[in-house]
Order: structure tokens, then sequence, then C-alpha cells
């Protein structure tokens, strides 16, 4: 029994990077806003508790929360259902429109608004003042664009839930309400409603976390509508630098994260799904008769404004030569800030360099260990092995703030603070557990009966890791790499804390270029993170497609 | 009770047709059975007399009533037709207890509460059920959940009953006893019974009468026996039991014997065919043979290639001429390979040759 004592081995070291790269940072954020100088003070949380604002930034990441919550429900449900259970035209087309938002880095998603509703810059107000207006007539930075901007993206979560819950209810589950003489009202209501419910409670929950965790879509629109929320005050206390507060505001984001999160999973596990499997039938599709085609063009009377153009205006402005230019004017448009965000600007070719780096070597660390981490959950009857499964999936549930903060707390005495190297470690423990799950799916998929036929056949455990498992786990390394690779590609939150000043990532830099007001260059990059995302989605899909995987 | 009349019915998705064209008549209270191997249409029929498929043409009649009649633009819905349905995969709703469940389609109708009760409590003792009333189908194994379905279609005391592949997911010995249970059931509440299946044996064990299908038409109705012995074309022989299908050489029909000359001139009695056609088919089924190691009134000479011991039979792969031919006898004799013998055909049919 030789190679028990190896997975022993691995399982031990596999054990060590996790508890270096997460359980050591959080237990340090927990220990530092409670200890000083050796003895629990409890500082931190005095300081929070004498804090006069923070009552006002908690409630505004509530309302902020519960406000786009809301909207994300109200739009994602519905359109998940004319999506799946009804015979609405074009289906492919608002299916891929639907979750577009979700590719793209939120600070792109608020940068593209700004190019469209800025009181300025934006194209609206600019076609305003064209036709002979005065000042402007729509302006993003208030709390209601923040909303609008918000909803736009966290409504995938709810649309995501609902669409699977949808089509995975049994069609004959409703025939039998029919059959029993129930009309599709009352179907609806006693039969799809409750099943599909959970589903929609958790995708809102989920919806409701990401809201409280994000940082670029405040940090570039709600700053200038001078609506402040948690993450955003943790950004500006750690430039003052104030630790303690940033620890303990870090801390409350954990407590209201944390519960949620539970719930979310308490929910799900409740669902009382009692699946046999029928042949598949299609599933029921209600007719939207002669309304069908009126449906279609009001939902793209709705998604191309709000999906569409915000991405096309975002990248005209980067060809304008000067942002306060005439836009009419053909001859203010060029290349020249490509070449100059390309070739040219230190700063932007740094981020560059630094992002594509950070990002090859977090999706190749993250997809090559997480097959490991898989591999000793599945194929392994380690008794710890659970442990490596749980520790690796709590970073990316967390919001990206906190565990950045963290990390600050973990390694300041350390060389390690304030470089590159630190930013790596960062990825590759916050984004670990997309690595876990996809190659814990293509294992999953591995019959044992498949290494027990091989091994009948003749081959020792090795030979068949090399012959029957790595073969079969090829597809989620491979799924597992890309779906790092390109978040981290356009990092910003993570990276905004712990990326040294000099050596900014490509989501840093477009942050600051913005915040210094240098829109050219601030547009310019951003098109090209949007190329290198639609590229790398369409690799995704394609490569998903040909392996028959799932990628989330 | 009622009749259910199929007339003329046509069942298109998209350019695939399911259903060609049928026509058939289910009684007052009988128990007609669908068979056909998968994808002849035998489900998509059921659910146009559900009302879950709109048919793309033909009538259909639940007793006077005239359902679903495209061309005239009927189409009445599913919950109005007084149906109950089960479903192969049971669909019993899991986030309801077997009480809920049952007790659904009196809610929807709108019983007073104590007649609900009791109604309920009568038809979980039928399904024996008796008890389980609070439980969730999480807690129920698959039989159970069978019955759940079973309750819940009979509960409202429909006029019709249809059930799709009901067993096909139950294990052997369970089917076996719900079959009978099922029938037993259907006798004493004297409901309409359409039943799908694709296994012969469940529908020679239940039904009155079975219509066989195969590429969405009907190919027979007939009761157990008649599908059996009197099989209305080759497709029916083939498909229920093991059948031979003798080479001849040459046929003469007379107007109740077939005499049949094989390549050898040796020549065999027959029945002749239920309906006339093209080209003929001699059947034999392999059990209708006896073996006899000396010839003895009319019979064929063939010597024996291979024996398989089945237990209770044996069976035998016979060459007769230059064909082989598969007889079944009782395992007390068995008789050695490249033993000659001679085969005494017991009961053999013309029937016309279907491509």
């Amino acid at each position: 029994m030789f190679y028990l004592r190896i997975e022993h081995v691995v399982w031990a070291l596999a054990l060590a990077v996790l508890i270096v790269t997460i359980a050591y940072p959080l237990a340090m954020l927990i220990y530092c806003s409670v200890v000083t100088g050796g003895v629990p003070t409890f500082t931190a949380f005095k300081k929070m508790l004498h804090d006069r604002e923070l009552p006002i930034y908690v409630a505004n990441t509530l309302e902020l929360a519960v406000i786009v919550t809301i909207l994300s429900i109200l739009i994602g449900v519905p359109l998940a259902w004319l999506v799946v259970r009804t015979d609405l035209p074009g289906k492919k087309i608002i299916r891929t429109l639907a979750v577009l938002p979700f590719v793209f880095p939120p600070y792109i998603e608020a940068i593209a608004w700004i190019s469209i509703a800025d009181p300025a810059i934006g194209i609206i107000n600019r076609i305003y003042r064209a036709l002979g207006g005065h000042g402007y007539i729509v302006n993003i930075y208030t709390f209601w664009g923040l909303v609008l901007v918000m909803s736009l993206r966290f409504y995938v979560y709810v649309y995501l839930t609902t669409v699977s819950a949808l089509e995975q209810i049994d069609p004959s589950l409703e025939e039998a309400a029919r059959m029993s003489g129930a009309p599709m009202l009352r179907v609806a209501k006693d039969v799809t409603i409750p099943l599909v419910m959970p589903s929609i409670v958790a995708g809102a929950l989920l919806a409701f976390v990401a809201v409280c965790g994000n940082f670029g879509i405040p940090a570039l629109i709600g700053d200038r509508a001078h609506y402040y929320v948690l993450t955003t005050r943790i950004y500006s206390m750690l430039s003052i630098p104030d630790l303690d507060r940033a620890a303990a505001y870090s801390i409350l984001l954990l407590i209201i994260s944390i519960p949620l999160m539970l719930l979310q999973r308490m929910v799900l596990g409740k669902r009382r799904y009692v699946t046999i499997t029928g042949r598949a039938t299609r599933p029921s599709v209600m007719s939207l008769g002669k309304a069908r085609y009126g449906v279609f063009a009001t939902l793209l009377a709705f998604m191309i404004p709000t999906i569409i153009i915000p991405i096309v205006t975002l990248v005209i402005t980067a060809f304008m030569s000067s942002i306060a230019g005439n836009m009419f004017d053909i001859r203010n448009y060029t290349l020249r800030n490509f070449y100059e965000v390309l070739f040219v600007n230190n700063d932007t070719r740094t981020a560059i360099m630094d992002s594509v780096t950070l990002a090859l070597s977090a999706a190749t660390s993250v997809a090559l260990f997480g097959a490991l981490v898989a591999y000793i959950v599945v194929k392994t009857g380690i008794k710890g092995r659970l442990v490596l499964d749980w520790l690796s999936s709590v970073p990316f549930v967390l919001p990206g703030m906190v565990f950045a903060i963290s990390m600050i707390f973990a390694f300041i005495r350390t060389p390690l603070y304030n470089t590159l190297t630190l930013v790596f470690i960062a990825y590759f423990a916050r984004y670990l557990s997309y690595g876990v799950r996809t190659s814990t799916g293509a294992l999953l998929q591995i019959d044992p009966t498949l290494e027990e036929a091989a091994r009948v056949s003749g081959a020792n455990w090795l030979r068949v890791l090399k012959d029957v498992v790595l073969p079969l786990l090829k597809a989620g390394i491979v799924a597992g790499w890309i779906l790092v690779f390109m978040p981290t590609l356009s990092e910003l939150t993570v990276s905004v804390i712990l990326a040294p000043t000099l050596q900014p990532t490509i989501g840093v830099a477009i942050y600051n270029l913005m915040e210094e007001g240098q829109y050219e260059w601030t547009y310019a990059l951003s098109s090209i993170v949007v190329v290198i995302v639609l590229v790398g989605q369409v690799l995704i899909n394609l490569i998903t497609k040909r392996f028959g995987i799932k990628a989330m | 009770m009622t009749s259910v009349r199929i007339v003329k019915l046509v069942k298109k998705f998209g350019n695939v047709i399911a259903v060609n064209n049928i026509d058939l008549e289910v009684r007052d209270g009988e128990f007609m059975t669908l068979l056909g191997p998968s994808g002849c249409g035998k489900t998509t029929t059921l659910r146009c007399v559900a009302g879950l498929e709109v048919p793309t043409s033909g009538e259909i009649y639940l007793g006077d009533r005239l359902v679903s009649a495209p061309a005239k633009g009927i189409h009445i819905p599913p919950e109005k037709r007084n149906i109950g349905m089960v479903f192969q995969n049971y669909a019993v709703w899991p986030h309801m207890t077997v009480f809920d469940n049952v007790a659904y389609p009196l809610k929807i109708r709108k019983l007073p509460k104590e007649e609900i009760k009791s109604r309920v409590r009568r038809v979980l003792e039928l399904v024996k059920l008796e008890g389980l009333e609070n439980r969730y189908p999480f807690q129920l194994s698959g039989g159970q959940q069978q019955r759940v379905a079973l309750a819940r279609a009979l509960v409202m005391e429909p006029e019709v009953l249809l059930l799709d592949e009901p067993l096909s997911n139950l294990d052997a010995k369970l089917r076996e006893e719900m079959r009978f249970e099922i029938k037993e059931i259907q006798r004493r509440v004297g409901i309409t019974v359409i039943y799908v299946t694709h296994d012969q044996a469940e529908a020679m064990a239940m039904s009155d009468r079975i219509a066989v299908m195969n590429a969405g038409k009907i190919q027979q109705v007939g009761t157990p026996y008649e599908i059996y012995r009197r099989p209305a074309n080759s497709f029916v022989a083939g498909f229920i039991g093991l059948a031979n299908f003798i080479r001849f050489k040459s046929l003469r029909l007379s107007k109740d014997k077939a005499y049949v000359t094989l390549p050898t001139g040796e020549v065999i009695t027959c029945a002749p065919p239920v309906k006339e056609g093209n080209e003929y088919v001699v059947v034999v089924r392999p059990s209708d043979i006896e073996l006899l190691t000396k010839p003895e009134g009319e019979c064929i000479r063939g010597v024996i290639k291979k024996v398989t011991f089945l237990g209770n039979v044996v069976d035998y792969r016979i060459d007769v001429g230059g064909q082989e031919v598969r007889v079944e006898t009782s395992s007390y004799e068995v008789l050695n390979p490249g033993s000659e013998v001679w085969l005494r055909i017991k009961y053999c049919i013309v029937i016309p040759l279907v491509s």
C-alpha cells in the first residue's frame, strides 16, 4: 500500500497551501481587529461603534442591495420564464443578451454607462446639447444611476438560477396538475412557483451579497453621487491609512454576507426534488399566440439600449482624440489612444504586462492545484479530504475586498507585502474554487468502474491515472484554466488593494486613469478589455461545447 | 364511465409524423393497451386523448363528447376532460404530502373538506396506502409513489384512466405484483382504461384488448389470444412472442386451410391468413413444434444444431433443409446436437408480409 502514503503526503501539502493562503489570512483579519499589542482591546470595534458615519454606510449598503435585489427579481424571473416556458421567437438571441452583462467586469459596465450618461461626456447629453439644449438631461452620478447599473448586472444571478430551475422541473409534474383539473394559472400557482421558489430566493440572496461586496460600480459612480457604501469606505480608509477601521468595516461586511450565504445554501438544500429520470419530454411551453413577436420586439427594445449600446458607446468613445471634442465630427476620431495605451504610456504598458503575467500564473496554478484537490476529494478515502474542499471554497463566497484586506494583515510584515507576488497569491486563493469545481465535476463523471476496468486489465494505479483519469480530467482542467484567466486578467477589487502603486494591473490602471480624468486612455484600455473578454467568452463556449461540460 | 373513439388521428412534430391516421374505439369499461416499440406513436396517441397534445388532424370523442377536432377548431384543454392520468415517472409533487397530492383534484373542484377527506381515505385504501397521508414523496419508495399517482388519478372518479408506461421504473418483482393490482382496481372501479406499454407480457396479462402499433400506425386490434394466435401481419407476429418465419416454395390457399410446400418439397398444413395480402409468410411459434425421434404423420426432417437448456424449457436450433428453425420443448427430455429429428407442427399460420 505504498501509494496510500503518497496520497497522505500530497494531502498534507495541499492542506498546508490552503492554510497559508486562506485560513491564516482570515484568522489574522479577525485577530487583528480584536487584539492590539497582544491584548484583546477590541480597538477596531470600539472605533467602529463611535464612528458616527458608520450607520449611514451600513444603511446605504443595505438600501442599495435591497433595491437592486428587488429589481433583479423583477427583471430576472419574468425573463427566465419567457425564455424557458414560452414559444418566444429568437430565444437564442435573448439568452445570449441576457447573460452578456455578466461576462464584463463590473467596472467596465460602470465606465460604459458613464460614456452614455455622464453629464459632460455622456452621449445622451452630447446629443441633447447638439440639438440646442443647455447643460444636461441625464446624470448617471445619482443613486438611481447606481441602482440602474448594478441591477443590469446583478439580475443575471436571479435569471440564471431561475432558468436552471425551470428547465429542471419535470414537465409531467405540471401535466399531472392539468390532468387533475387545474387551469394554466392554477398550475403555475400550485406547482411551478412552489418548485422554482427556492431557486429564485437563492439567486436573490446571491445578488444581494454580490451587491454588498461590489467595489467597481460604487467606486466609479457612487462616489461621484456622494453615495458611499462599505466597500468604497474601506478603500478610502486604506489610503489614509487606517487599517484598524478597515478591518472592522471588513468584518461588518462579513457579518452581513456570511449568514446570507449560509441561508442561500440552506434554501437550496431544502428543495425536496425527487428526481426520477423518466424519458425526456419536451418542456410544456405556453403559446404567446400572436403576441410572441411583439414580446420579442419589446425585449429587444429594452435589451439593446441597456446591454448593447453602453458597450458600443464605450468602444466608440475610445476612438475620440479628445473627449471634450465634437463627437459628430469624423476628424475627431483616431487610433492614437490605442497606440498610446499599448506602446507609449508606461503605466498602461506595465499594467498590461502585469495582468497578463498574473492571469497566466493564477490560471495555471489554480487549474493544476484545483485538479489535485478535486482528485483527493473525489478519488481518495482520506479522512480530512473534505476540509480541502471546504477551505478552497471559502474565499470566493467572501466579498473580494474583505479577502484582500485579510491578505494585508497576514503578509504586511513579510517581504511579500506590496509586491505582485502577493497579488498572485490572492488571485490564486480567491479563484481556486473555480479550478476545484470544474475538476470535481469532471472527476465525478468518471465512474469508478472505468478505473476498475483498467486495473483488471493489468494497469497499476499510476498507469490508471495516466491512461484513464487524466485524459478524462483534461476537459475540467482546461475549463478551469479559462474560467480563472478571464476574470483575473481584468480583476479590480483585490488588485486595487494589494497591487504596488507603481505596478498596477489593468483594472487598477483603468480605475486610476478614470479618477485622474484621463478619459481617452481609460476608454482605450477598457475597449481592449472588452475585446479580450468577448474573445475569451467565445473560446469558453467552444471548449465547453467540445468537451460537453457546463462551465459553471 | 365512457367509451373513447379516435378517428383518423394524425399528429406531426415538424416533419416527423408520430401518429399516422389511426382509428381506434375503446369500449366502455374496457382495458385497452397500446403496445409497440419505442417511438411507435403510442404515447403521443395517449397524450392526444389526454389533451396534452393538440392533434394535427382527426377527431377524438369521449363518449358522445367531441374533445379534439382541429378541423372544427375544437380542443378541450386537459383540465376540462375529466380524465385521470398516471405518468411514467409518477409526477408526484415533491412539495406536497401524500394527502395533498391525492386531494388536489378534489380541491380544484372545490369539494367540501369533509368529503375530500373521506374520498381521499377511500382511494388510499384502494391502493393500499392507508396511514401514509402525511408523508412527503421523498420518504416513499418507488412503488409507493406509483400508488400515490394512481390514487390521485382515481380520486376524482374520472371517466377514463390513462396510464403511460406506469410500471417501467419499478423492479421486476414489484412490476408483476402491480400488474395484477392495477387490473384488480380497474375491475372493481369498472373504469375505461387506456394503457401504454412496450412490455408484451404486461399487455397480455392485463388487457381486454390490445392495439399493436408500429411506425405511427395500428397494426392490429384484438384480444391477447387473437394477437398471439392470429397475428394480422408479420410485424405483429414478430413483435409478440417468439416466431419462426419459414421460407417456402409455394402456397395453396383453400377456404379454411393453407398448404405450404417447403423448399425440400415437404408439405405442411397451416391456418389460412386472417387478411389477404400480396405476399405471405409462414409463422410457427417455437413452442408449437413437437420433436419426434421417428417420423410419424405429417412431419418434416431436421438435424439438431444447438441445444440450450433453460430450466423449464429447452431451446433447440434445428437445421431443416438449410433453414434454421427454433423449437422450444419441455425440458423433461433433452436431445443431443447432431441428432436427427422429425418436427411435427401443431399449429402454424400464413400471414400477410409487411415491409
